[in-house]
Parts: C-alpha cells; structure tokens; sequence
C-alpha cells in the first residue's frame, strides 16, 4: 500500500478521535468554565488562570 | 423642582428620590441622596440622556428618569433641612465607627510574627465597576486580564496565584459592583461569594477620584464584617486635583487598613502586599473586633429589637453577621428574607420586622431602605469631612473632549467617523502584512508542490493544511489592526460616551443604553459580549441584548468579508466593510423592536452610568491586548481550524473512483500521444490537459461526500445563488466563522502546478457554461447571508448558559439562520430582476 496513503489514514483516525472527543466533550463534560466551549477567541479564559 | 429642569452648567440640591425599589435604589447607591450637590454638565445629542456630576464623579440620567428626583437650587433650604434629619435620625458624624469590642484598630493590624500562620492567603478583590481592580490583579499576578475604561469588563470571577514574602495569595478578580444589595446579578454574585467562599481577606478596591461614592460599598463590608483591606486605588488623580486626604485618620476611624495605590503603574502593590500579610497575621492571632457603622438612635433601636427575635436562633449556618440579617432585613432585601423563611419561626420575625419598617418611616418620614442609604452616605460624608480637604485643581480635558465628541451635531458624526477610520485602517493599513503573509503562503505551497512526490499525503498537505489553513492566516494582522482600535476606545473611556450618545437611540429600541458596551463588544467575540449582558439590571432588556449580540459581526467573520471584498469591492472596501457593520446594527435594532413588542413586553431599568474621566491608555495595555488576541487566533490555526480543514479534505478527497481516474489518465496520455506524434502544438497540449484535469477535479468534488452533502442541501441555497461548495462552505462554518474561509481554501483548490491566493482562485471559478461563480450580487447576499446566521457553537452555549436554557439557544439559532435566508433571498431575486 501506498506510503503516503497510510500518513493519510494515520491523521485521518487522529482527526476523527480528536473529533469524537471535542464534541463528547462539549455535549458531556462539565467544564469549569462552561461559556467558552472550545472558542479561544473569548476574551475571558478558564477561571483558572495560572500566574 | 425636578432634576430634569436643571439647566446645563446649573447647580442645585438632592430633596427626595421618588420612585420605587430597584430605580430608586440604584439612583442612592450612585450617590443621588438627600442634600448632595448636582450639577447639569450636558446633554446627549439627542437631548437625552443628560450628563451630571455629582460627588465628584460623571453619571448620566435620561430625562425620564431625572424627573424623579426633587431638587432645589437654594442652599439655604438644603442646609435646614439638613439640620432636621440630623435630628430626625439622630446620627452623629463625629461620632466615628462604633466598635464591638475594645481593641482599637490599630490593635488588630499589629503584627505579630511570633506566631505561626498559615502560608496561604485567599484574597478576593471587590470594588465598585471601573475602580481598578483587575489592573491591580493582573499586576499582582502577573495575569493578563482584559481592563477597559468602562463599567463591567470583569463579569465573572477570576483567579491568579502569586508569590510574596514567602506567602502564596491567591487573587479571585470579582465583577465590579456599587453595592451588594442584591438587585443585579453582579451584586448577587459578589455577596454570594463572599459568604460561601469566605476569602481570608478581601481587598476593597476604592477609586481615590470618586471617593465618597466609591466607600458606599466600603459601608456594606463594614456591615458584612469581612476581614478587609482598602486599596485606594488611582491616588494620582486625588493629588492632580490638589487634595490633601489624611487616609491614615480615617483607616483608624473605620478601623481597616487603607493602601494608596496607582493600579495602571504599580505603584503601592507591594505595601498592598505587605498589608494584607500583616492584617491576615492579626485576624488568625486575635479575635478580630468589628467596626460598625452608627445608623443613628431610630435605626439602632429597630436593628436591637431585630437581634433580639433571633436570641434562641442558631444563625452560624446563615455565615452573616447577626446585625448585618436584621439590617438587610430591615431593607427588605429579598435575598436575605429568602433565607430567613428556612427558618420555623419566620412569621414573628417577618411580623416584627414590618412593625419596625413601620415605625422607621413614621419617624423618619422616608422608607427603611432610604433611611440606611442616607445614613451611610450620611456616615461617610462625615468622615470625609475631617480627613478630604476641597478640591483646588479641576481637569477640563474631559469636560473639553466631552463637549466636542457629545456635542449635538458632531457627535453622532464623529462616532461614525470613528468606525470608518477603524475599517479604513484595519483594510488599508492590513493589506501590505497581509500581502506578505499571502507571499509566504505561496512559497511554502509552491515548494511542497514541486518537492514532493505525487500522492494522497502531498494533496492534504497542499490542498487541506496550506489551502484551508494558509486562507485564513493570512488577516492575521487586520485582525491585530481591529483589536488596536477596540483596545484604545475601551481604555480611553470612549465607549461609556458610545452609550451616552446612544442611549435615546436605545431606548427608541426597547434597550438601555448600557447594551451597547455588549453590543460594541460583540464586535471583538460575540461569546464575552453575551456574558456582559449581565451588567444589564433588568432581564428582559438583557435577553433581548444576548438575542441581537450575535448580529455584530464579530472578528472571526472579518476574514470571510476581506476575501471578498478585495475581489469584487476593492475600491469601496472600507465603505462595504462599514455597510456591512451597519446592517448588522439595523438587523439588530430591528430584532430588538420585534422582541419588545412580542417577547418581553415588560419596562426597562433606569439609564444610570458612570461616564469615567478620559485616560490615556498605556502603550503596554494595548500591547497585552493586541498579543492576547493575535495569541489567541494563532492557536485557533493549529486548533479548530486546522481540524475542520483536515476533516473537509477528507471528505472532499473520498471515495475515489479508480476507474473514473484511469479514464481521465486515459484521455491525458492520448492528448500527450497526440503532442508527441505532432498532431497538436505544446500550447494546445497544455490547455486541453488543463481542461480534462478541471472536468476531473469537478466529477470528483461532486461524487465525493462533501460533494453529496453539499449536492443534498444546495436545492435550499439555489435561491440564494449560492452553489454546493458555497453551500458546504457555510455548514462548516457553524463550528466558527474563520472555517468558512478555510473551506472555501480547501474546496476551490486551483491549479495544480501554481498555488495563487485564495482570492485569485475564487474570482477564476466558473461554472461549467464558463459564468463565474462568484458575481458581485452573489457575493452581496452570501457576505449577508455571513454577517446573519448561525453565530458560532461558542456563542449558541453562551446564550444557553447566560439565558439558562437551551430553548432561547435554539431560538437564536433558528431565528438567525431564518433571517440569513430570508435576506439573501431577497437580495439575490431583487438583485436579479434589476439586473434583467
């Protein structure tokens, strides 16, 4: 099989984990701070922010 | 006389606020109490609202609601009266701060390093809005939290961690609030903190310029008995105006320590530092004594019989104060009077307690809720009096920059005039980093192009990483441009006189003038404008802000207008840009108007805002600005975007259909054979490849699955003028709007040998009769359909969560969305029959 063929479908499965895991993460898990959701345009961080 | 008569530049006194609950409240707490000078500074270019000052300070008041106020010009007047509800209430202001017990002040601060005290200090910073306090913590913490010159920039609590003296503090950032009454969510919030979380040490941030309004808070955490340490923040302006304020006379008065600070230069922090180690030390080797605030002999007599309903009631659990329950009670605070009916016995307090509202204003002929308003203004105008001398130097930068930027016909000039120079410069003065990056772009395109080996892996990393990714960093510096202008309109003070001016505008809305701060900030990111929304008092002008936030076309959409606009408007841009804004504004006055008549019928709060005195912002807070954001969008590259591209590509790459490419392969080895064998010349070699690899890359986008999607849902955007990839260019876009652009990067990939901008191969894009894809009115109503609908996942769970439902999150979706294609539609069909 094609080498390039096989990067390919290694990012694709990364890709489509990564996915999986953002939106199980958006529907699933209670965030500390639950209005940014994955937007990091928010002028406002975690609640957390470290010095 | 009623305050709505003063006329510009007149003086006159505070008789009586009339009125009711929260209004009247909130006009005592902003210092509109008996016998307080007013003056009339000016009007908004609309007549309304109008400017005044009072205890030091601009606050502005629509006319509405001035004529609730009675006032009187005659000194004389105010001074006999004066006289009479002194002796009404009894209060005496030499008096000073009753203390419980018999330490004195200076006492409790005394250090005491023999003992051992915990290293860890939890610290939370409250103050009134624009007092400072998130300049002070981001020094202290070295975080780089957002600071604005106007009210409500910190909206919900942050935390930062810090080292000092061998202490490890951890600094909790909380909304800025005049009082902690209860009546806005801040308020709510602030207290709420307080009492469940139970900070070690409270720093209450007070604006040294505005300092009699600013201890008004001071009182009530006096009240709360918090162990608390004064910053007296923005010192520098106090000395600019020539006064002398003996600090120390009055930190021993009230019995809490008072730091002078000057947040935006870091002046007093470490010795703000240093105090609080020391007062932490006190308060864990002794027992703390409370100071308490005199109310005066009929108030004092009515909190007594109060403690003495809950003699048998075990009040530990409440974590308040006795005295501080019966005088909130006493308030009638509906917080408070909540927690009380948990109680078995709550019918005899609320029996009692009414009995002595009663009594409160048949003596004192006003309210129990102004009677403690006044008394503590009361209290603090007597302290003030002792230790702050009178003004001697008045600053007229802001009286002189006010009369031109608010005057009647410059006003709403100048602020348009501001808006087209923040475009012009964000297009103009972008586009030459912006031709740099695009030259990058290419280069790197360019050199995988021709450097690596033919395949599925060269494709993503051309086609779906430098396409989709490459398309949308490249207005990384407009965007820098953008945050530059927000950054010094906000810092400066500019945007309390945007709510100013348009507050008549507003209100013709069914809005309040203070949701154009969100309005504005929706600009920016909609997401923390939607959280700002919670400055806004009452609900329904709050929702209907939160509903209409999302017409402000908010930077990420930026992007997906420059492409276009440098294609089809390039000699208007700036002018399509602002156009752009405006219908965004329009759509968003006209939702408003719709949802107050349908939605939220019910009266909007009174128009009270702080109007702060013009800053120069520092060189390093728009720095920290501009790097947060341009930060900000170069993570969104390697995140969401990054991600969406991959995943288009991938969608738009698969399945392949090996026998359609070994017949397209077919075609072009005969076309080569033909060459070869001379039949054709080298020129028509080239262009008939060129046309058999288009037909290919055409059936293969078609038939793949992004090809399937956009096929199955381009039957509803057809009427829009909008073609399949068009069509999947927008879906993909829900996730965020810079995506739109990535997508359009990926799917209309361009020739193979040369990589051109994104623009260049979007105005080559034909259809297969050879008519462009993109015509001026196609992109018109797709630029629209952009500006209007579906705002961004991000913006949809922020109006879930500030709303606290998902209903007005799917309203919003289905209602913008309806919109976006309603206004395309009719763009494009009008569009057309001009046209025909």
């Amino acid at each position: 099989m094609d080498i390039q063929l096989i990067i390919v479908f290694i990012i694709g499965i990364a890709v489509a984990v990564k996915l999986g895991y953002e939106i199980y993460k958006f529907f699933f898990v209670k965030k500390d701070s639950p209005y940014c959701n994955g937007c990091t345009m928010c002028k406002i961080p975690d609640t957390k922010t470290k010095a | 006389m009623r305050l709505s008569e003063l006329h510009t530049g007149e003086t006159a006194y505070i008789l009586k606020v009339n009125g009711n609950g929260a209004f009247r409240k909130r006009l005592q707490e902003m210092g509109f109490v008996r016998g307080q000078e007013v003056k009339a500074i000016l009007n908004a270019p609309l007549k309304d609202p109008i400017k005044y000052e009072i205890m030091d300070y601009e606050v502005s008041l629509r006319r509405s609601e001035a004529v609730m106020i009675e006032i009187t010009m005659l000194q004389e007047e105010v001074e006999q009266k004066k006289k009479q509800w002194q002796s009404d209430a009894e209060i005496d202001t030499d008096e000073g701060f009753t203390s419980r017990t018999s330490e004195s002040s200076e006492s409790i601060v005394q250090e005491n390093r023999q003992h051992k005290v915990p290293k860890n200090i939890k610290v939370a910073l409250v103050g009134n809005p624009n007092s400072g306090k998130t300049s002070i913590f981001n020094l202290a913490s070295g975080a780089h939290e957002h600071v604005g010159n106007y009210s409500g920039v910190t909206v919900d609590a942050k935390e930062g961690t810090l080292h000092h003296q061998g202490y490890t503090f951890t600094l909790v950032d909380l909304p800025g609030t005049y009082s902690l009454a209860g009546y806005t969510p801040e308020e709510l919030y602030v207290r709420r903190y307080i009492v469940e979380e139970q900070p070690d040490i409270v720093i209450n941030v007070v604006a040294a310029s505005a300092i009699e309004r600013s201890l008004y808070l001071t009182t009530e955490l006096i009240d709360m008995e918090v162990p608390m340490v004064i910053a007296l923040n923005m010192y520098d302006e106090l000395e600019q105006s020539g006064r002398k304020f003996d600090y120390r006379s009055l930190a021993t008065m009230i019995g809490t320590p008072i730091i002078p600070t000057v947040g935006k230069k870091g002046l007093g922090i470490p010795q703000l530092l240093n105090e609080v180690i020391r007062f932490f030390a006190s308060t864990q080797q002794q027992n703390a004594s409370h100071p308490h605030i005199p109310y005066g002999r009929v108030l004092e007599r009515a909190i007594e019989i109060m403690e003495r309903e809950f003699q048998h009631i075990d009040i530990t659990p409440f974590r308040l104060p006795l005295r501080y329950i019966c005088i909130k009670l006493l308030e009638g605070d509906s917080e408070i009077e909540r927690i009380i009916r948990q109680l078995p016995n709550h019918q005899n307090i609320f029996a009692r307690r009414d009995k002595e509202r009663a009594y409160i204003e048949k003596l004192l002929h006003e309210d129990a809720e102004s009677a403690f308003t006044n008394a503590r203004y009361g209290f603090i105008a007597g302290g003030l009096e002792e230790t702050l001398s009178e003004r001697r130097y008045f600053s007229e930068t802001t009286r002189k920059i006010d009369a031109i930027v608010t005057n009647k016909y410059l006003g709403f000039p100048l602020f348009f005039l501001f808006m087209w120079i923040m475009f012009e410069a964000t297009f103009k003065l972008g586009e030459y980093p912006m031709q740099g990056i695009e030259w990058l772009v290419e280069i790197i395109g360019n050199f995988v192009r021709t450097n690596m080996a033919d395949g599925p892996l060269k494709d993503l990393i051309v086609d779906g990483i430098i396409g989709g990714v490459g398309g949308v960093i490249v207005f990384l510096p407009n965007i820098v441009i953008l945050y530059l202008f927000i950054a010094f309109m906000e810092d400066s003070g500019y945007m309390s006189r945007a709510s100013f001016i348009m507050d008549k505008v507003m209100h013709k809305m069914g809005l309040h003038g203070k949701s154009f701060i969100p309005l504005i900030m929706g600009f920016g990111c909609n997401v923390p404008a939607i959280m700002s929304t919670r400055t806004i008092e009452s609900r329904s002008s709050r929702m209907i802000t939160m509903l209409i936030v999302p017409f402000m076309s908010c930077s990420a959409r930026l992007p997906v207008y420059l492409v276009f606009v440098g294609i089809f408007f390039s000699k208007y841009a700036s002018l399509v840009l602002l156009g752009l804004y405006v219908t965004g504004i329009l759509l968003a006055v006209l939702s408003a108007r719709l949802f107050r008549k349908t939605l939220f019928t019910e009266e909007d709060t009174p128009f009270v805002m702080e109007l702060p005195p013009y800053r120069m912002p520092t060189l390093k807070s728009i720095i920290i600005h501009m790097w947060d954001r341009s930060n900000q969008y170069l993570k969104k590259m390697g995140g969401p975007i990054l991600l969406a591209s991959i995943v288009i590509w991938f969608l738009g790459y698969f399945p392949r259909n090996m026998q359609r490419e070994a017949a397209f392969d077919l075609q072009i080895e005969t076309v080569k054979r033909s060459f070869t064998q001379n039949r054709i010349d080298e020129q028509a070699k080239n262009t008939m490849i060129a046309d058999i690899e288009h037909i290919r890359m055409t059936q293969h986008q078609e038939n793949s699955l992004i090809g399937q999607i956009g096929k199955f849902i381009e039957p509803v955007m057809r009427p829009l003028g909008f073609d399949w990839k068009i069509s999947v260019s927008l879906l993909s876009g829900m996730a965020a709007k810079e995506i739109v652009v990535s997508t359009l990067g990926v799917l209309y990939a361009g020739n193979d040998d040369n990589q051109t901008s994104l623009q260049q191969r979007l105005k080559a894009e034909t259809y297969p009769d050879g008519s462009p894809v993109f015509t001026p009115l196609v992109v018109i109503g797709f630029l629209l359909f952009v500006l209007i609908y579906f705002p961004c996942i991000a913006t949809i769970a922020a109006i879930k969560e500030e709303s606290g439902s998902w209903k007005w999150a799917a309203f919003s979706i289905f209602y913008s969305t309806g919109l976006a294609w309603m206004v395309a539609l009719l763009v494009h069909q009008i569009g057309l029959l001009v046209a025909s």
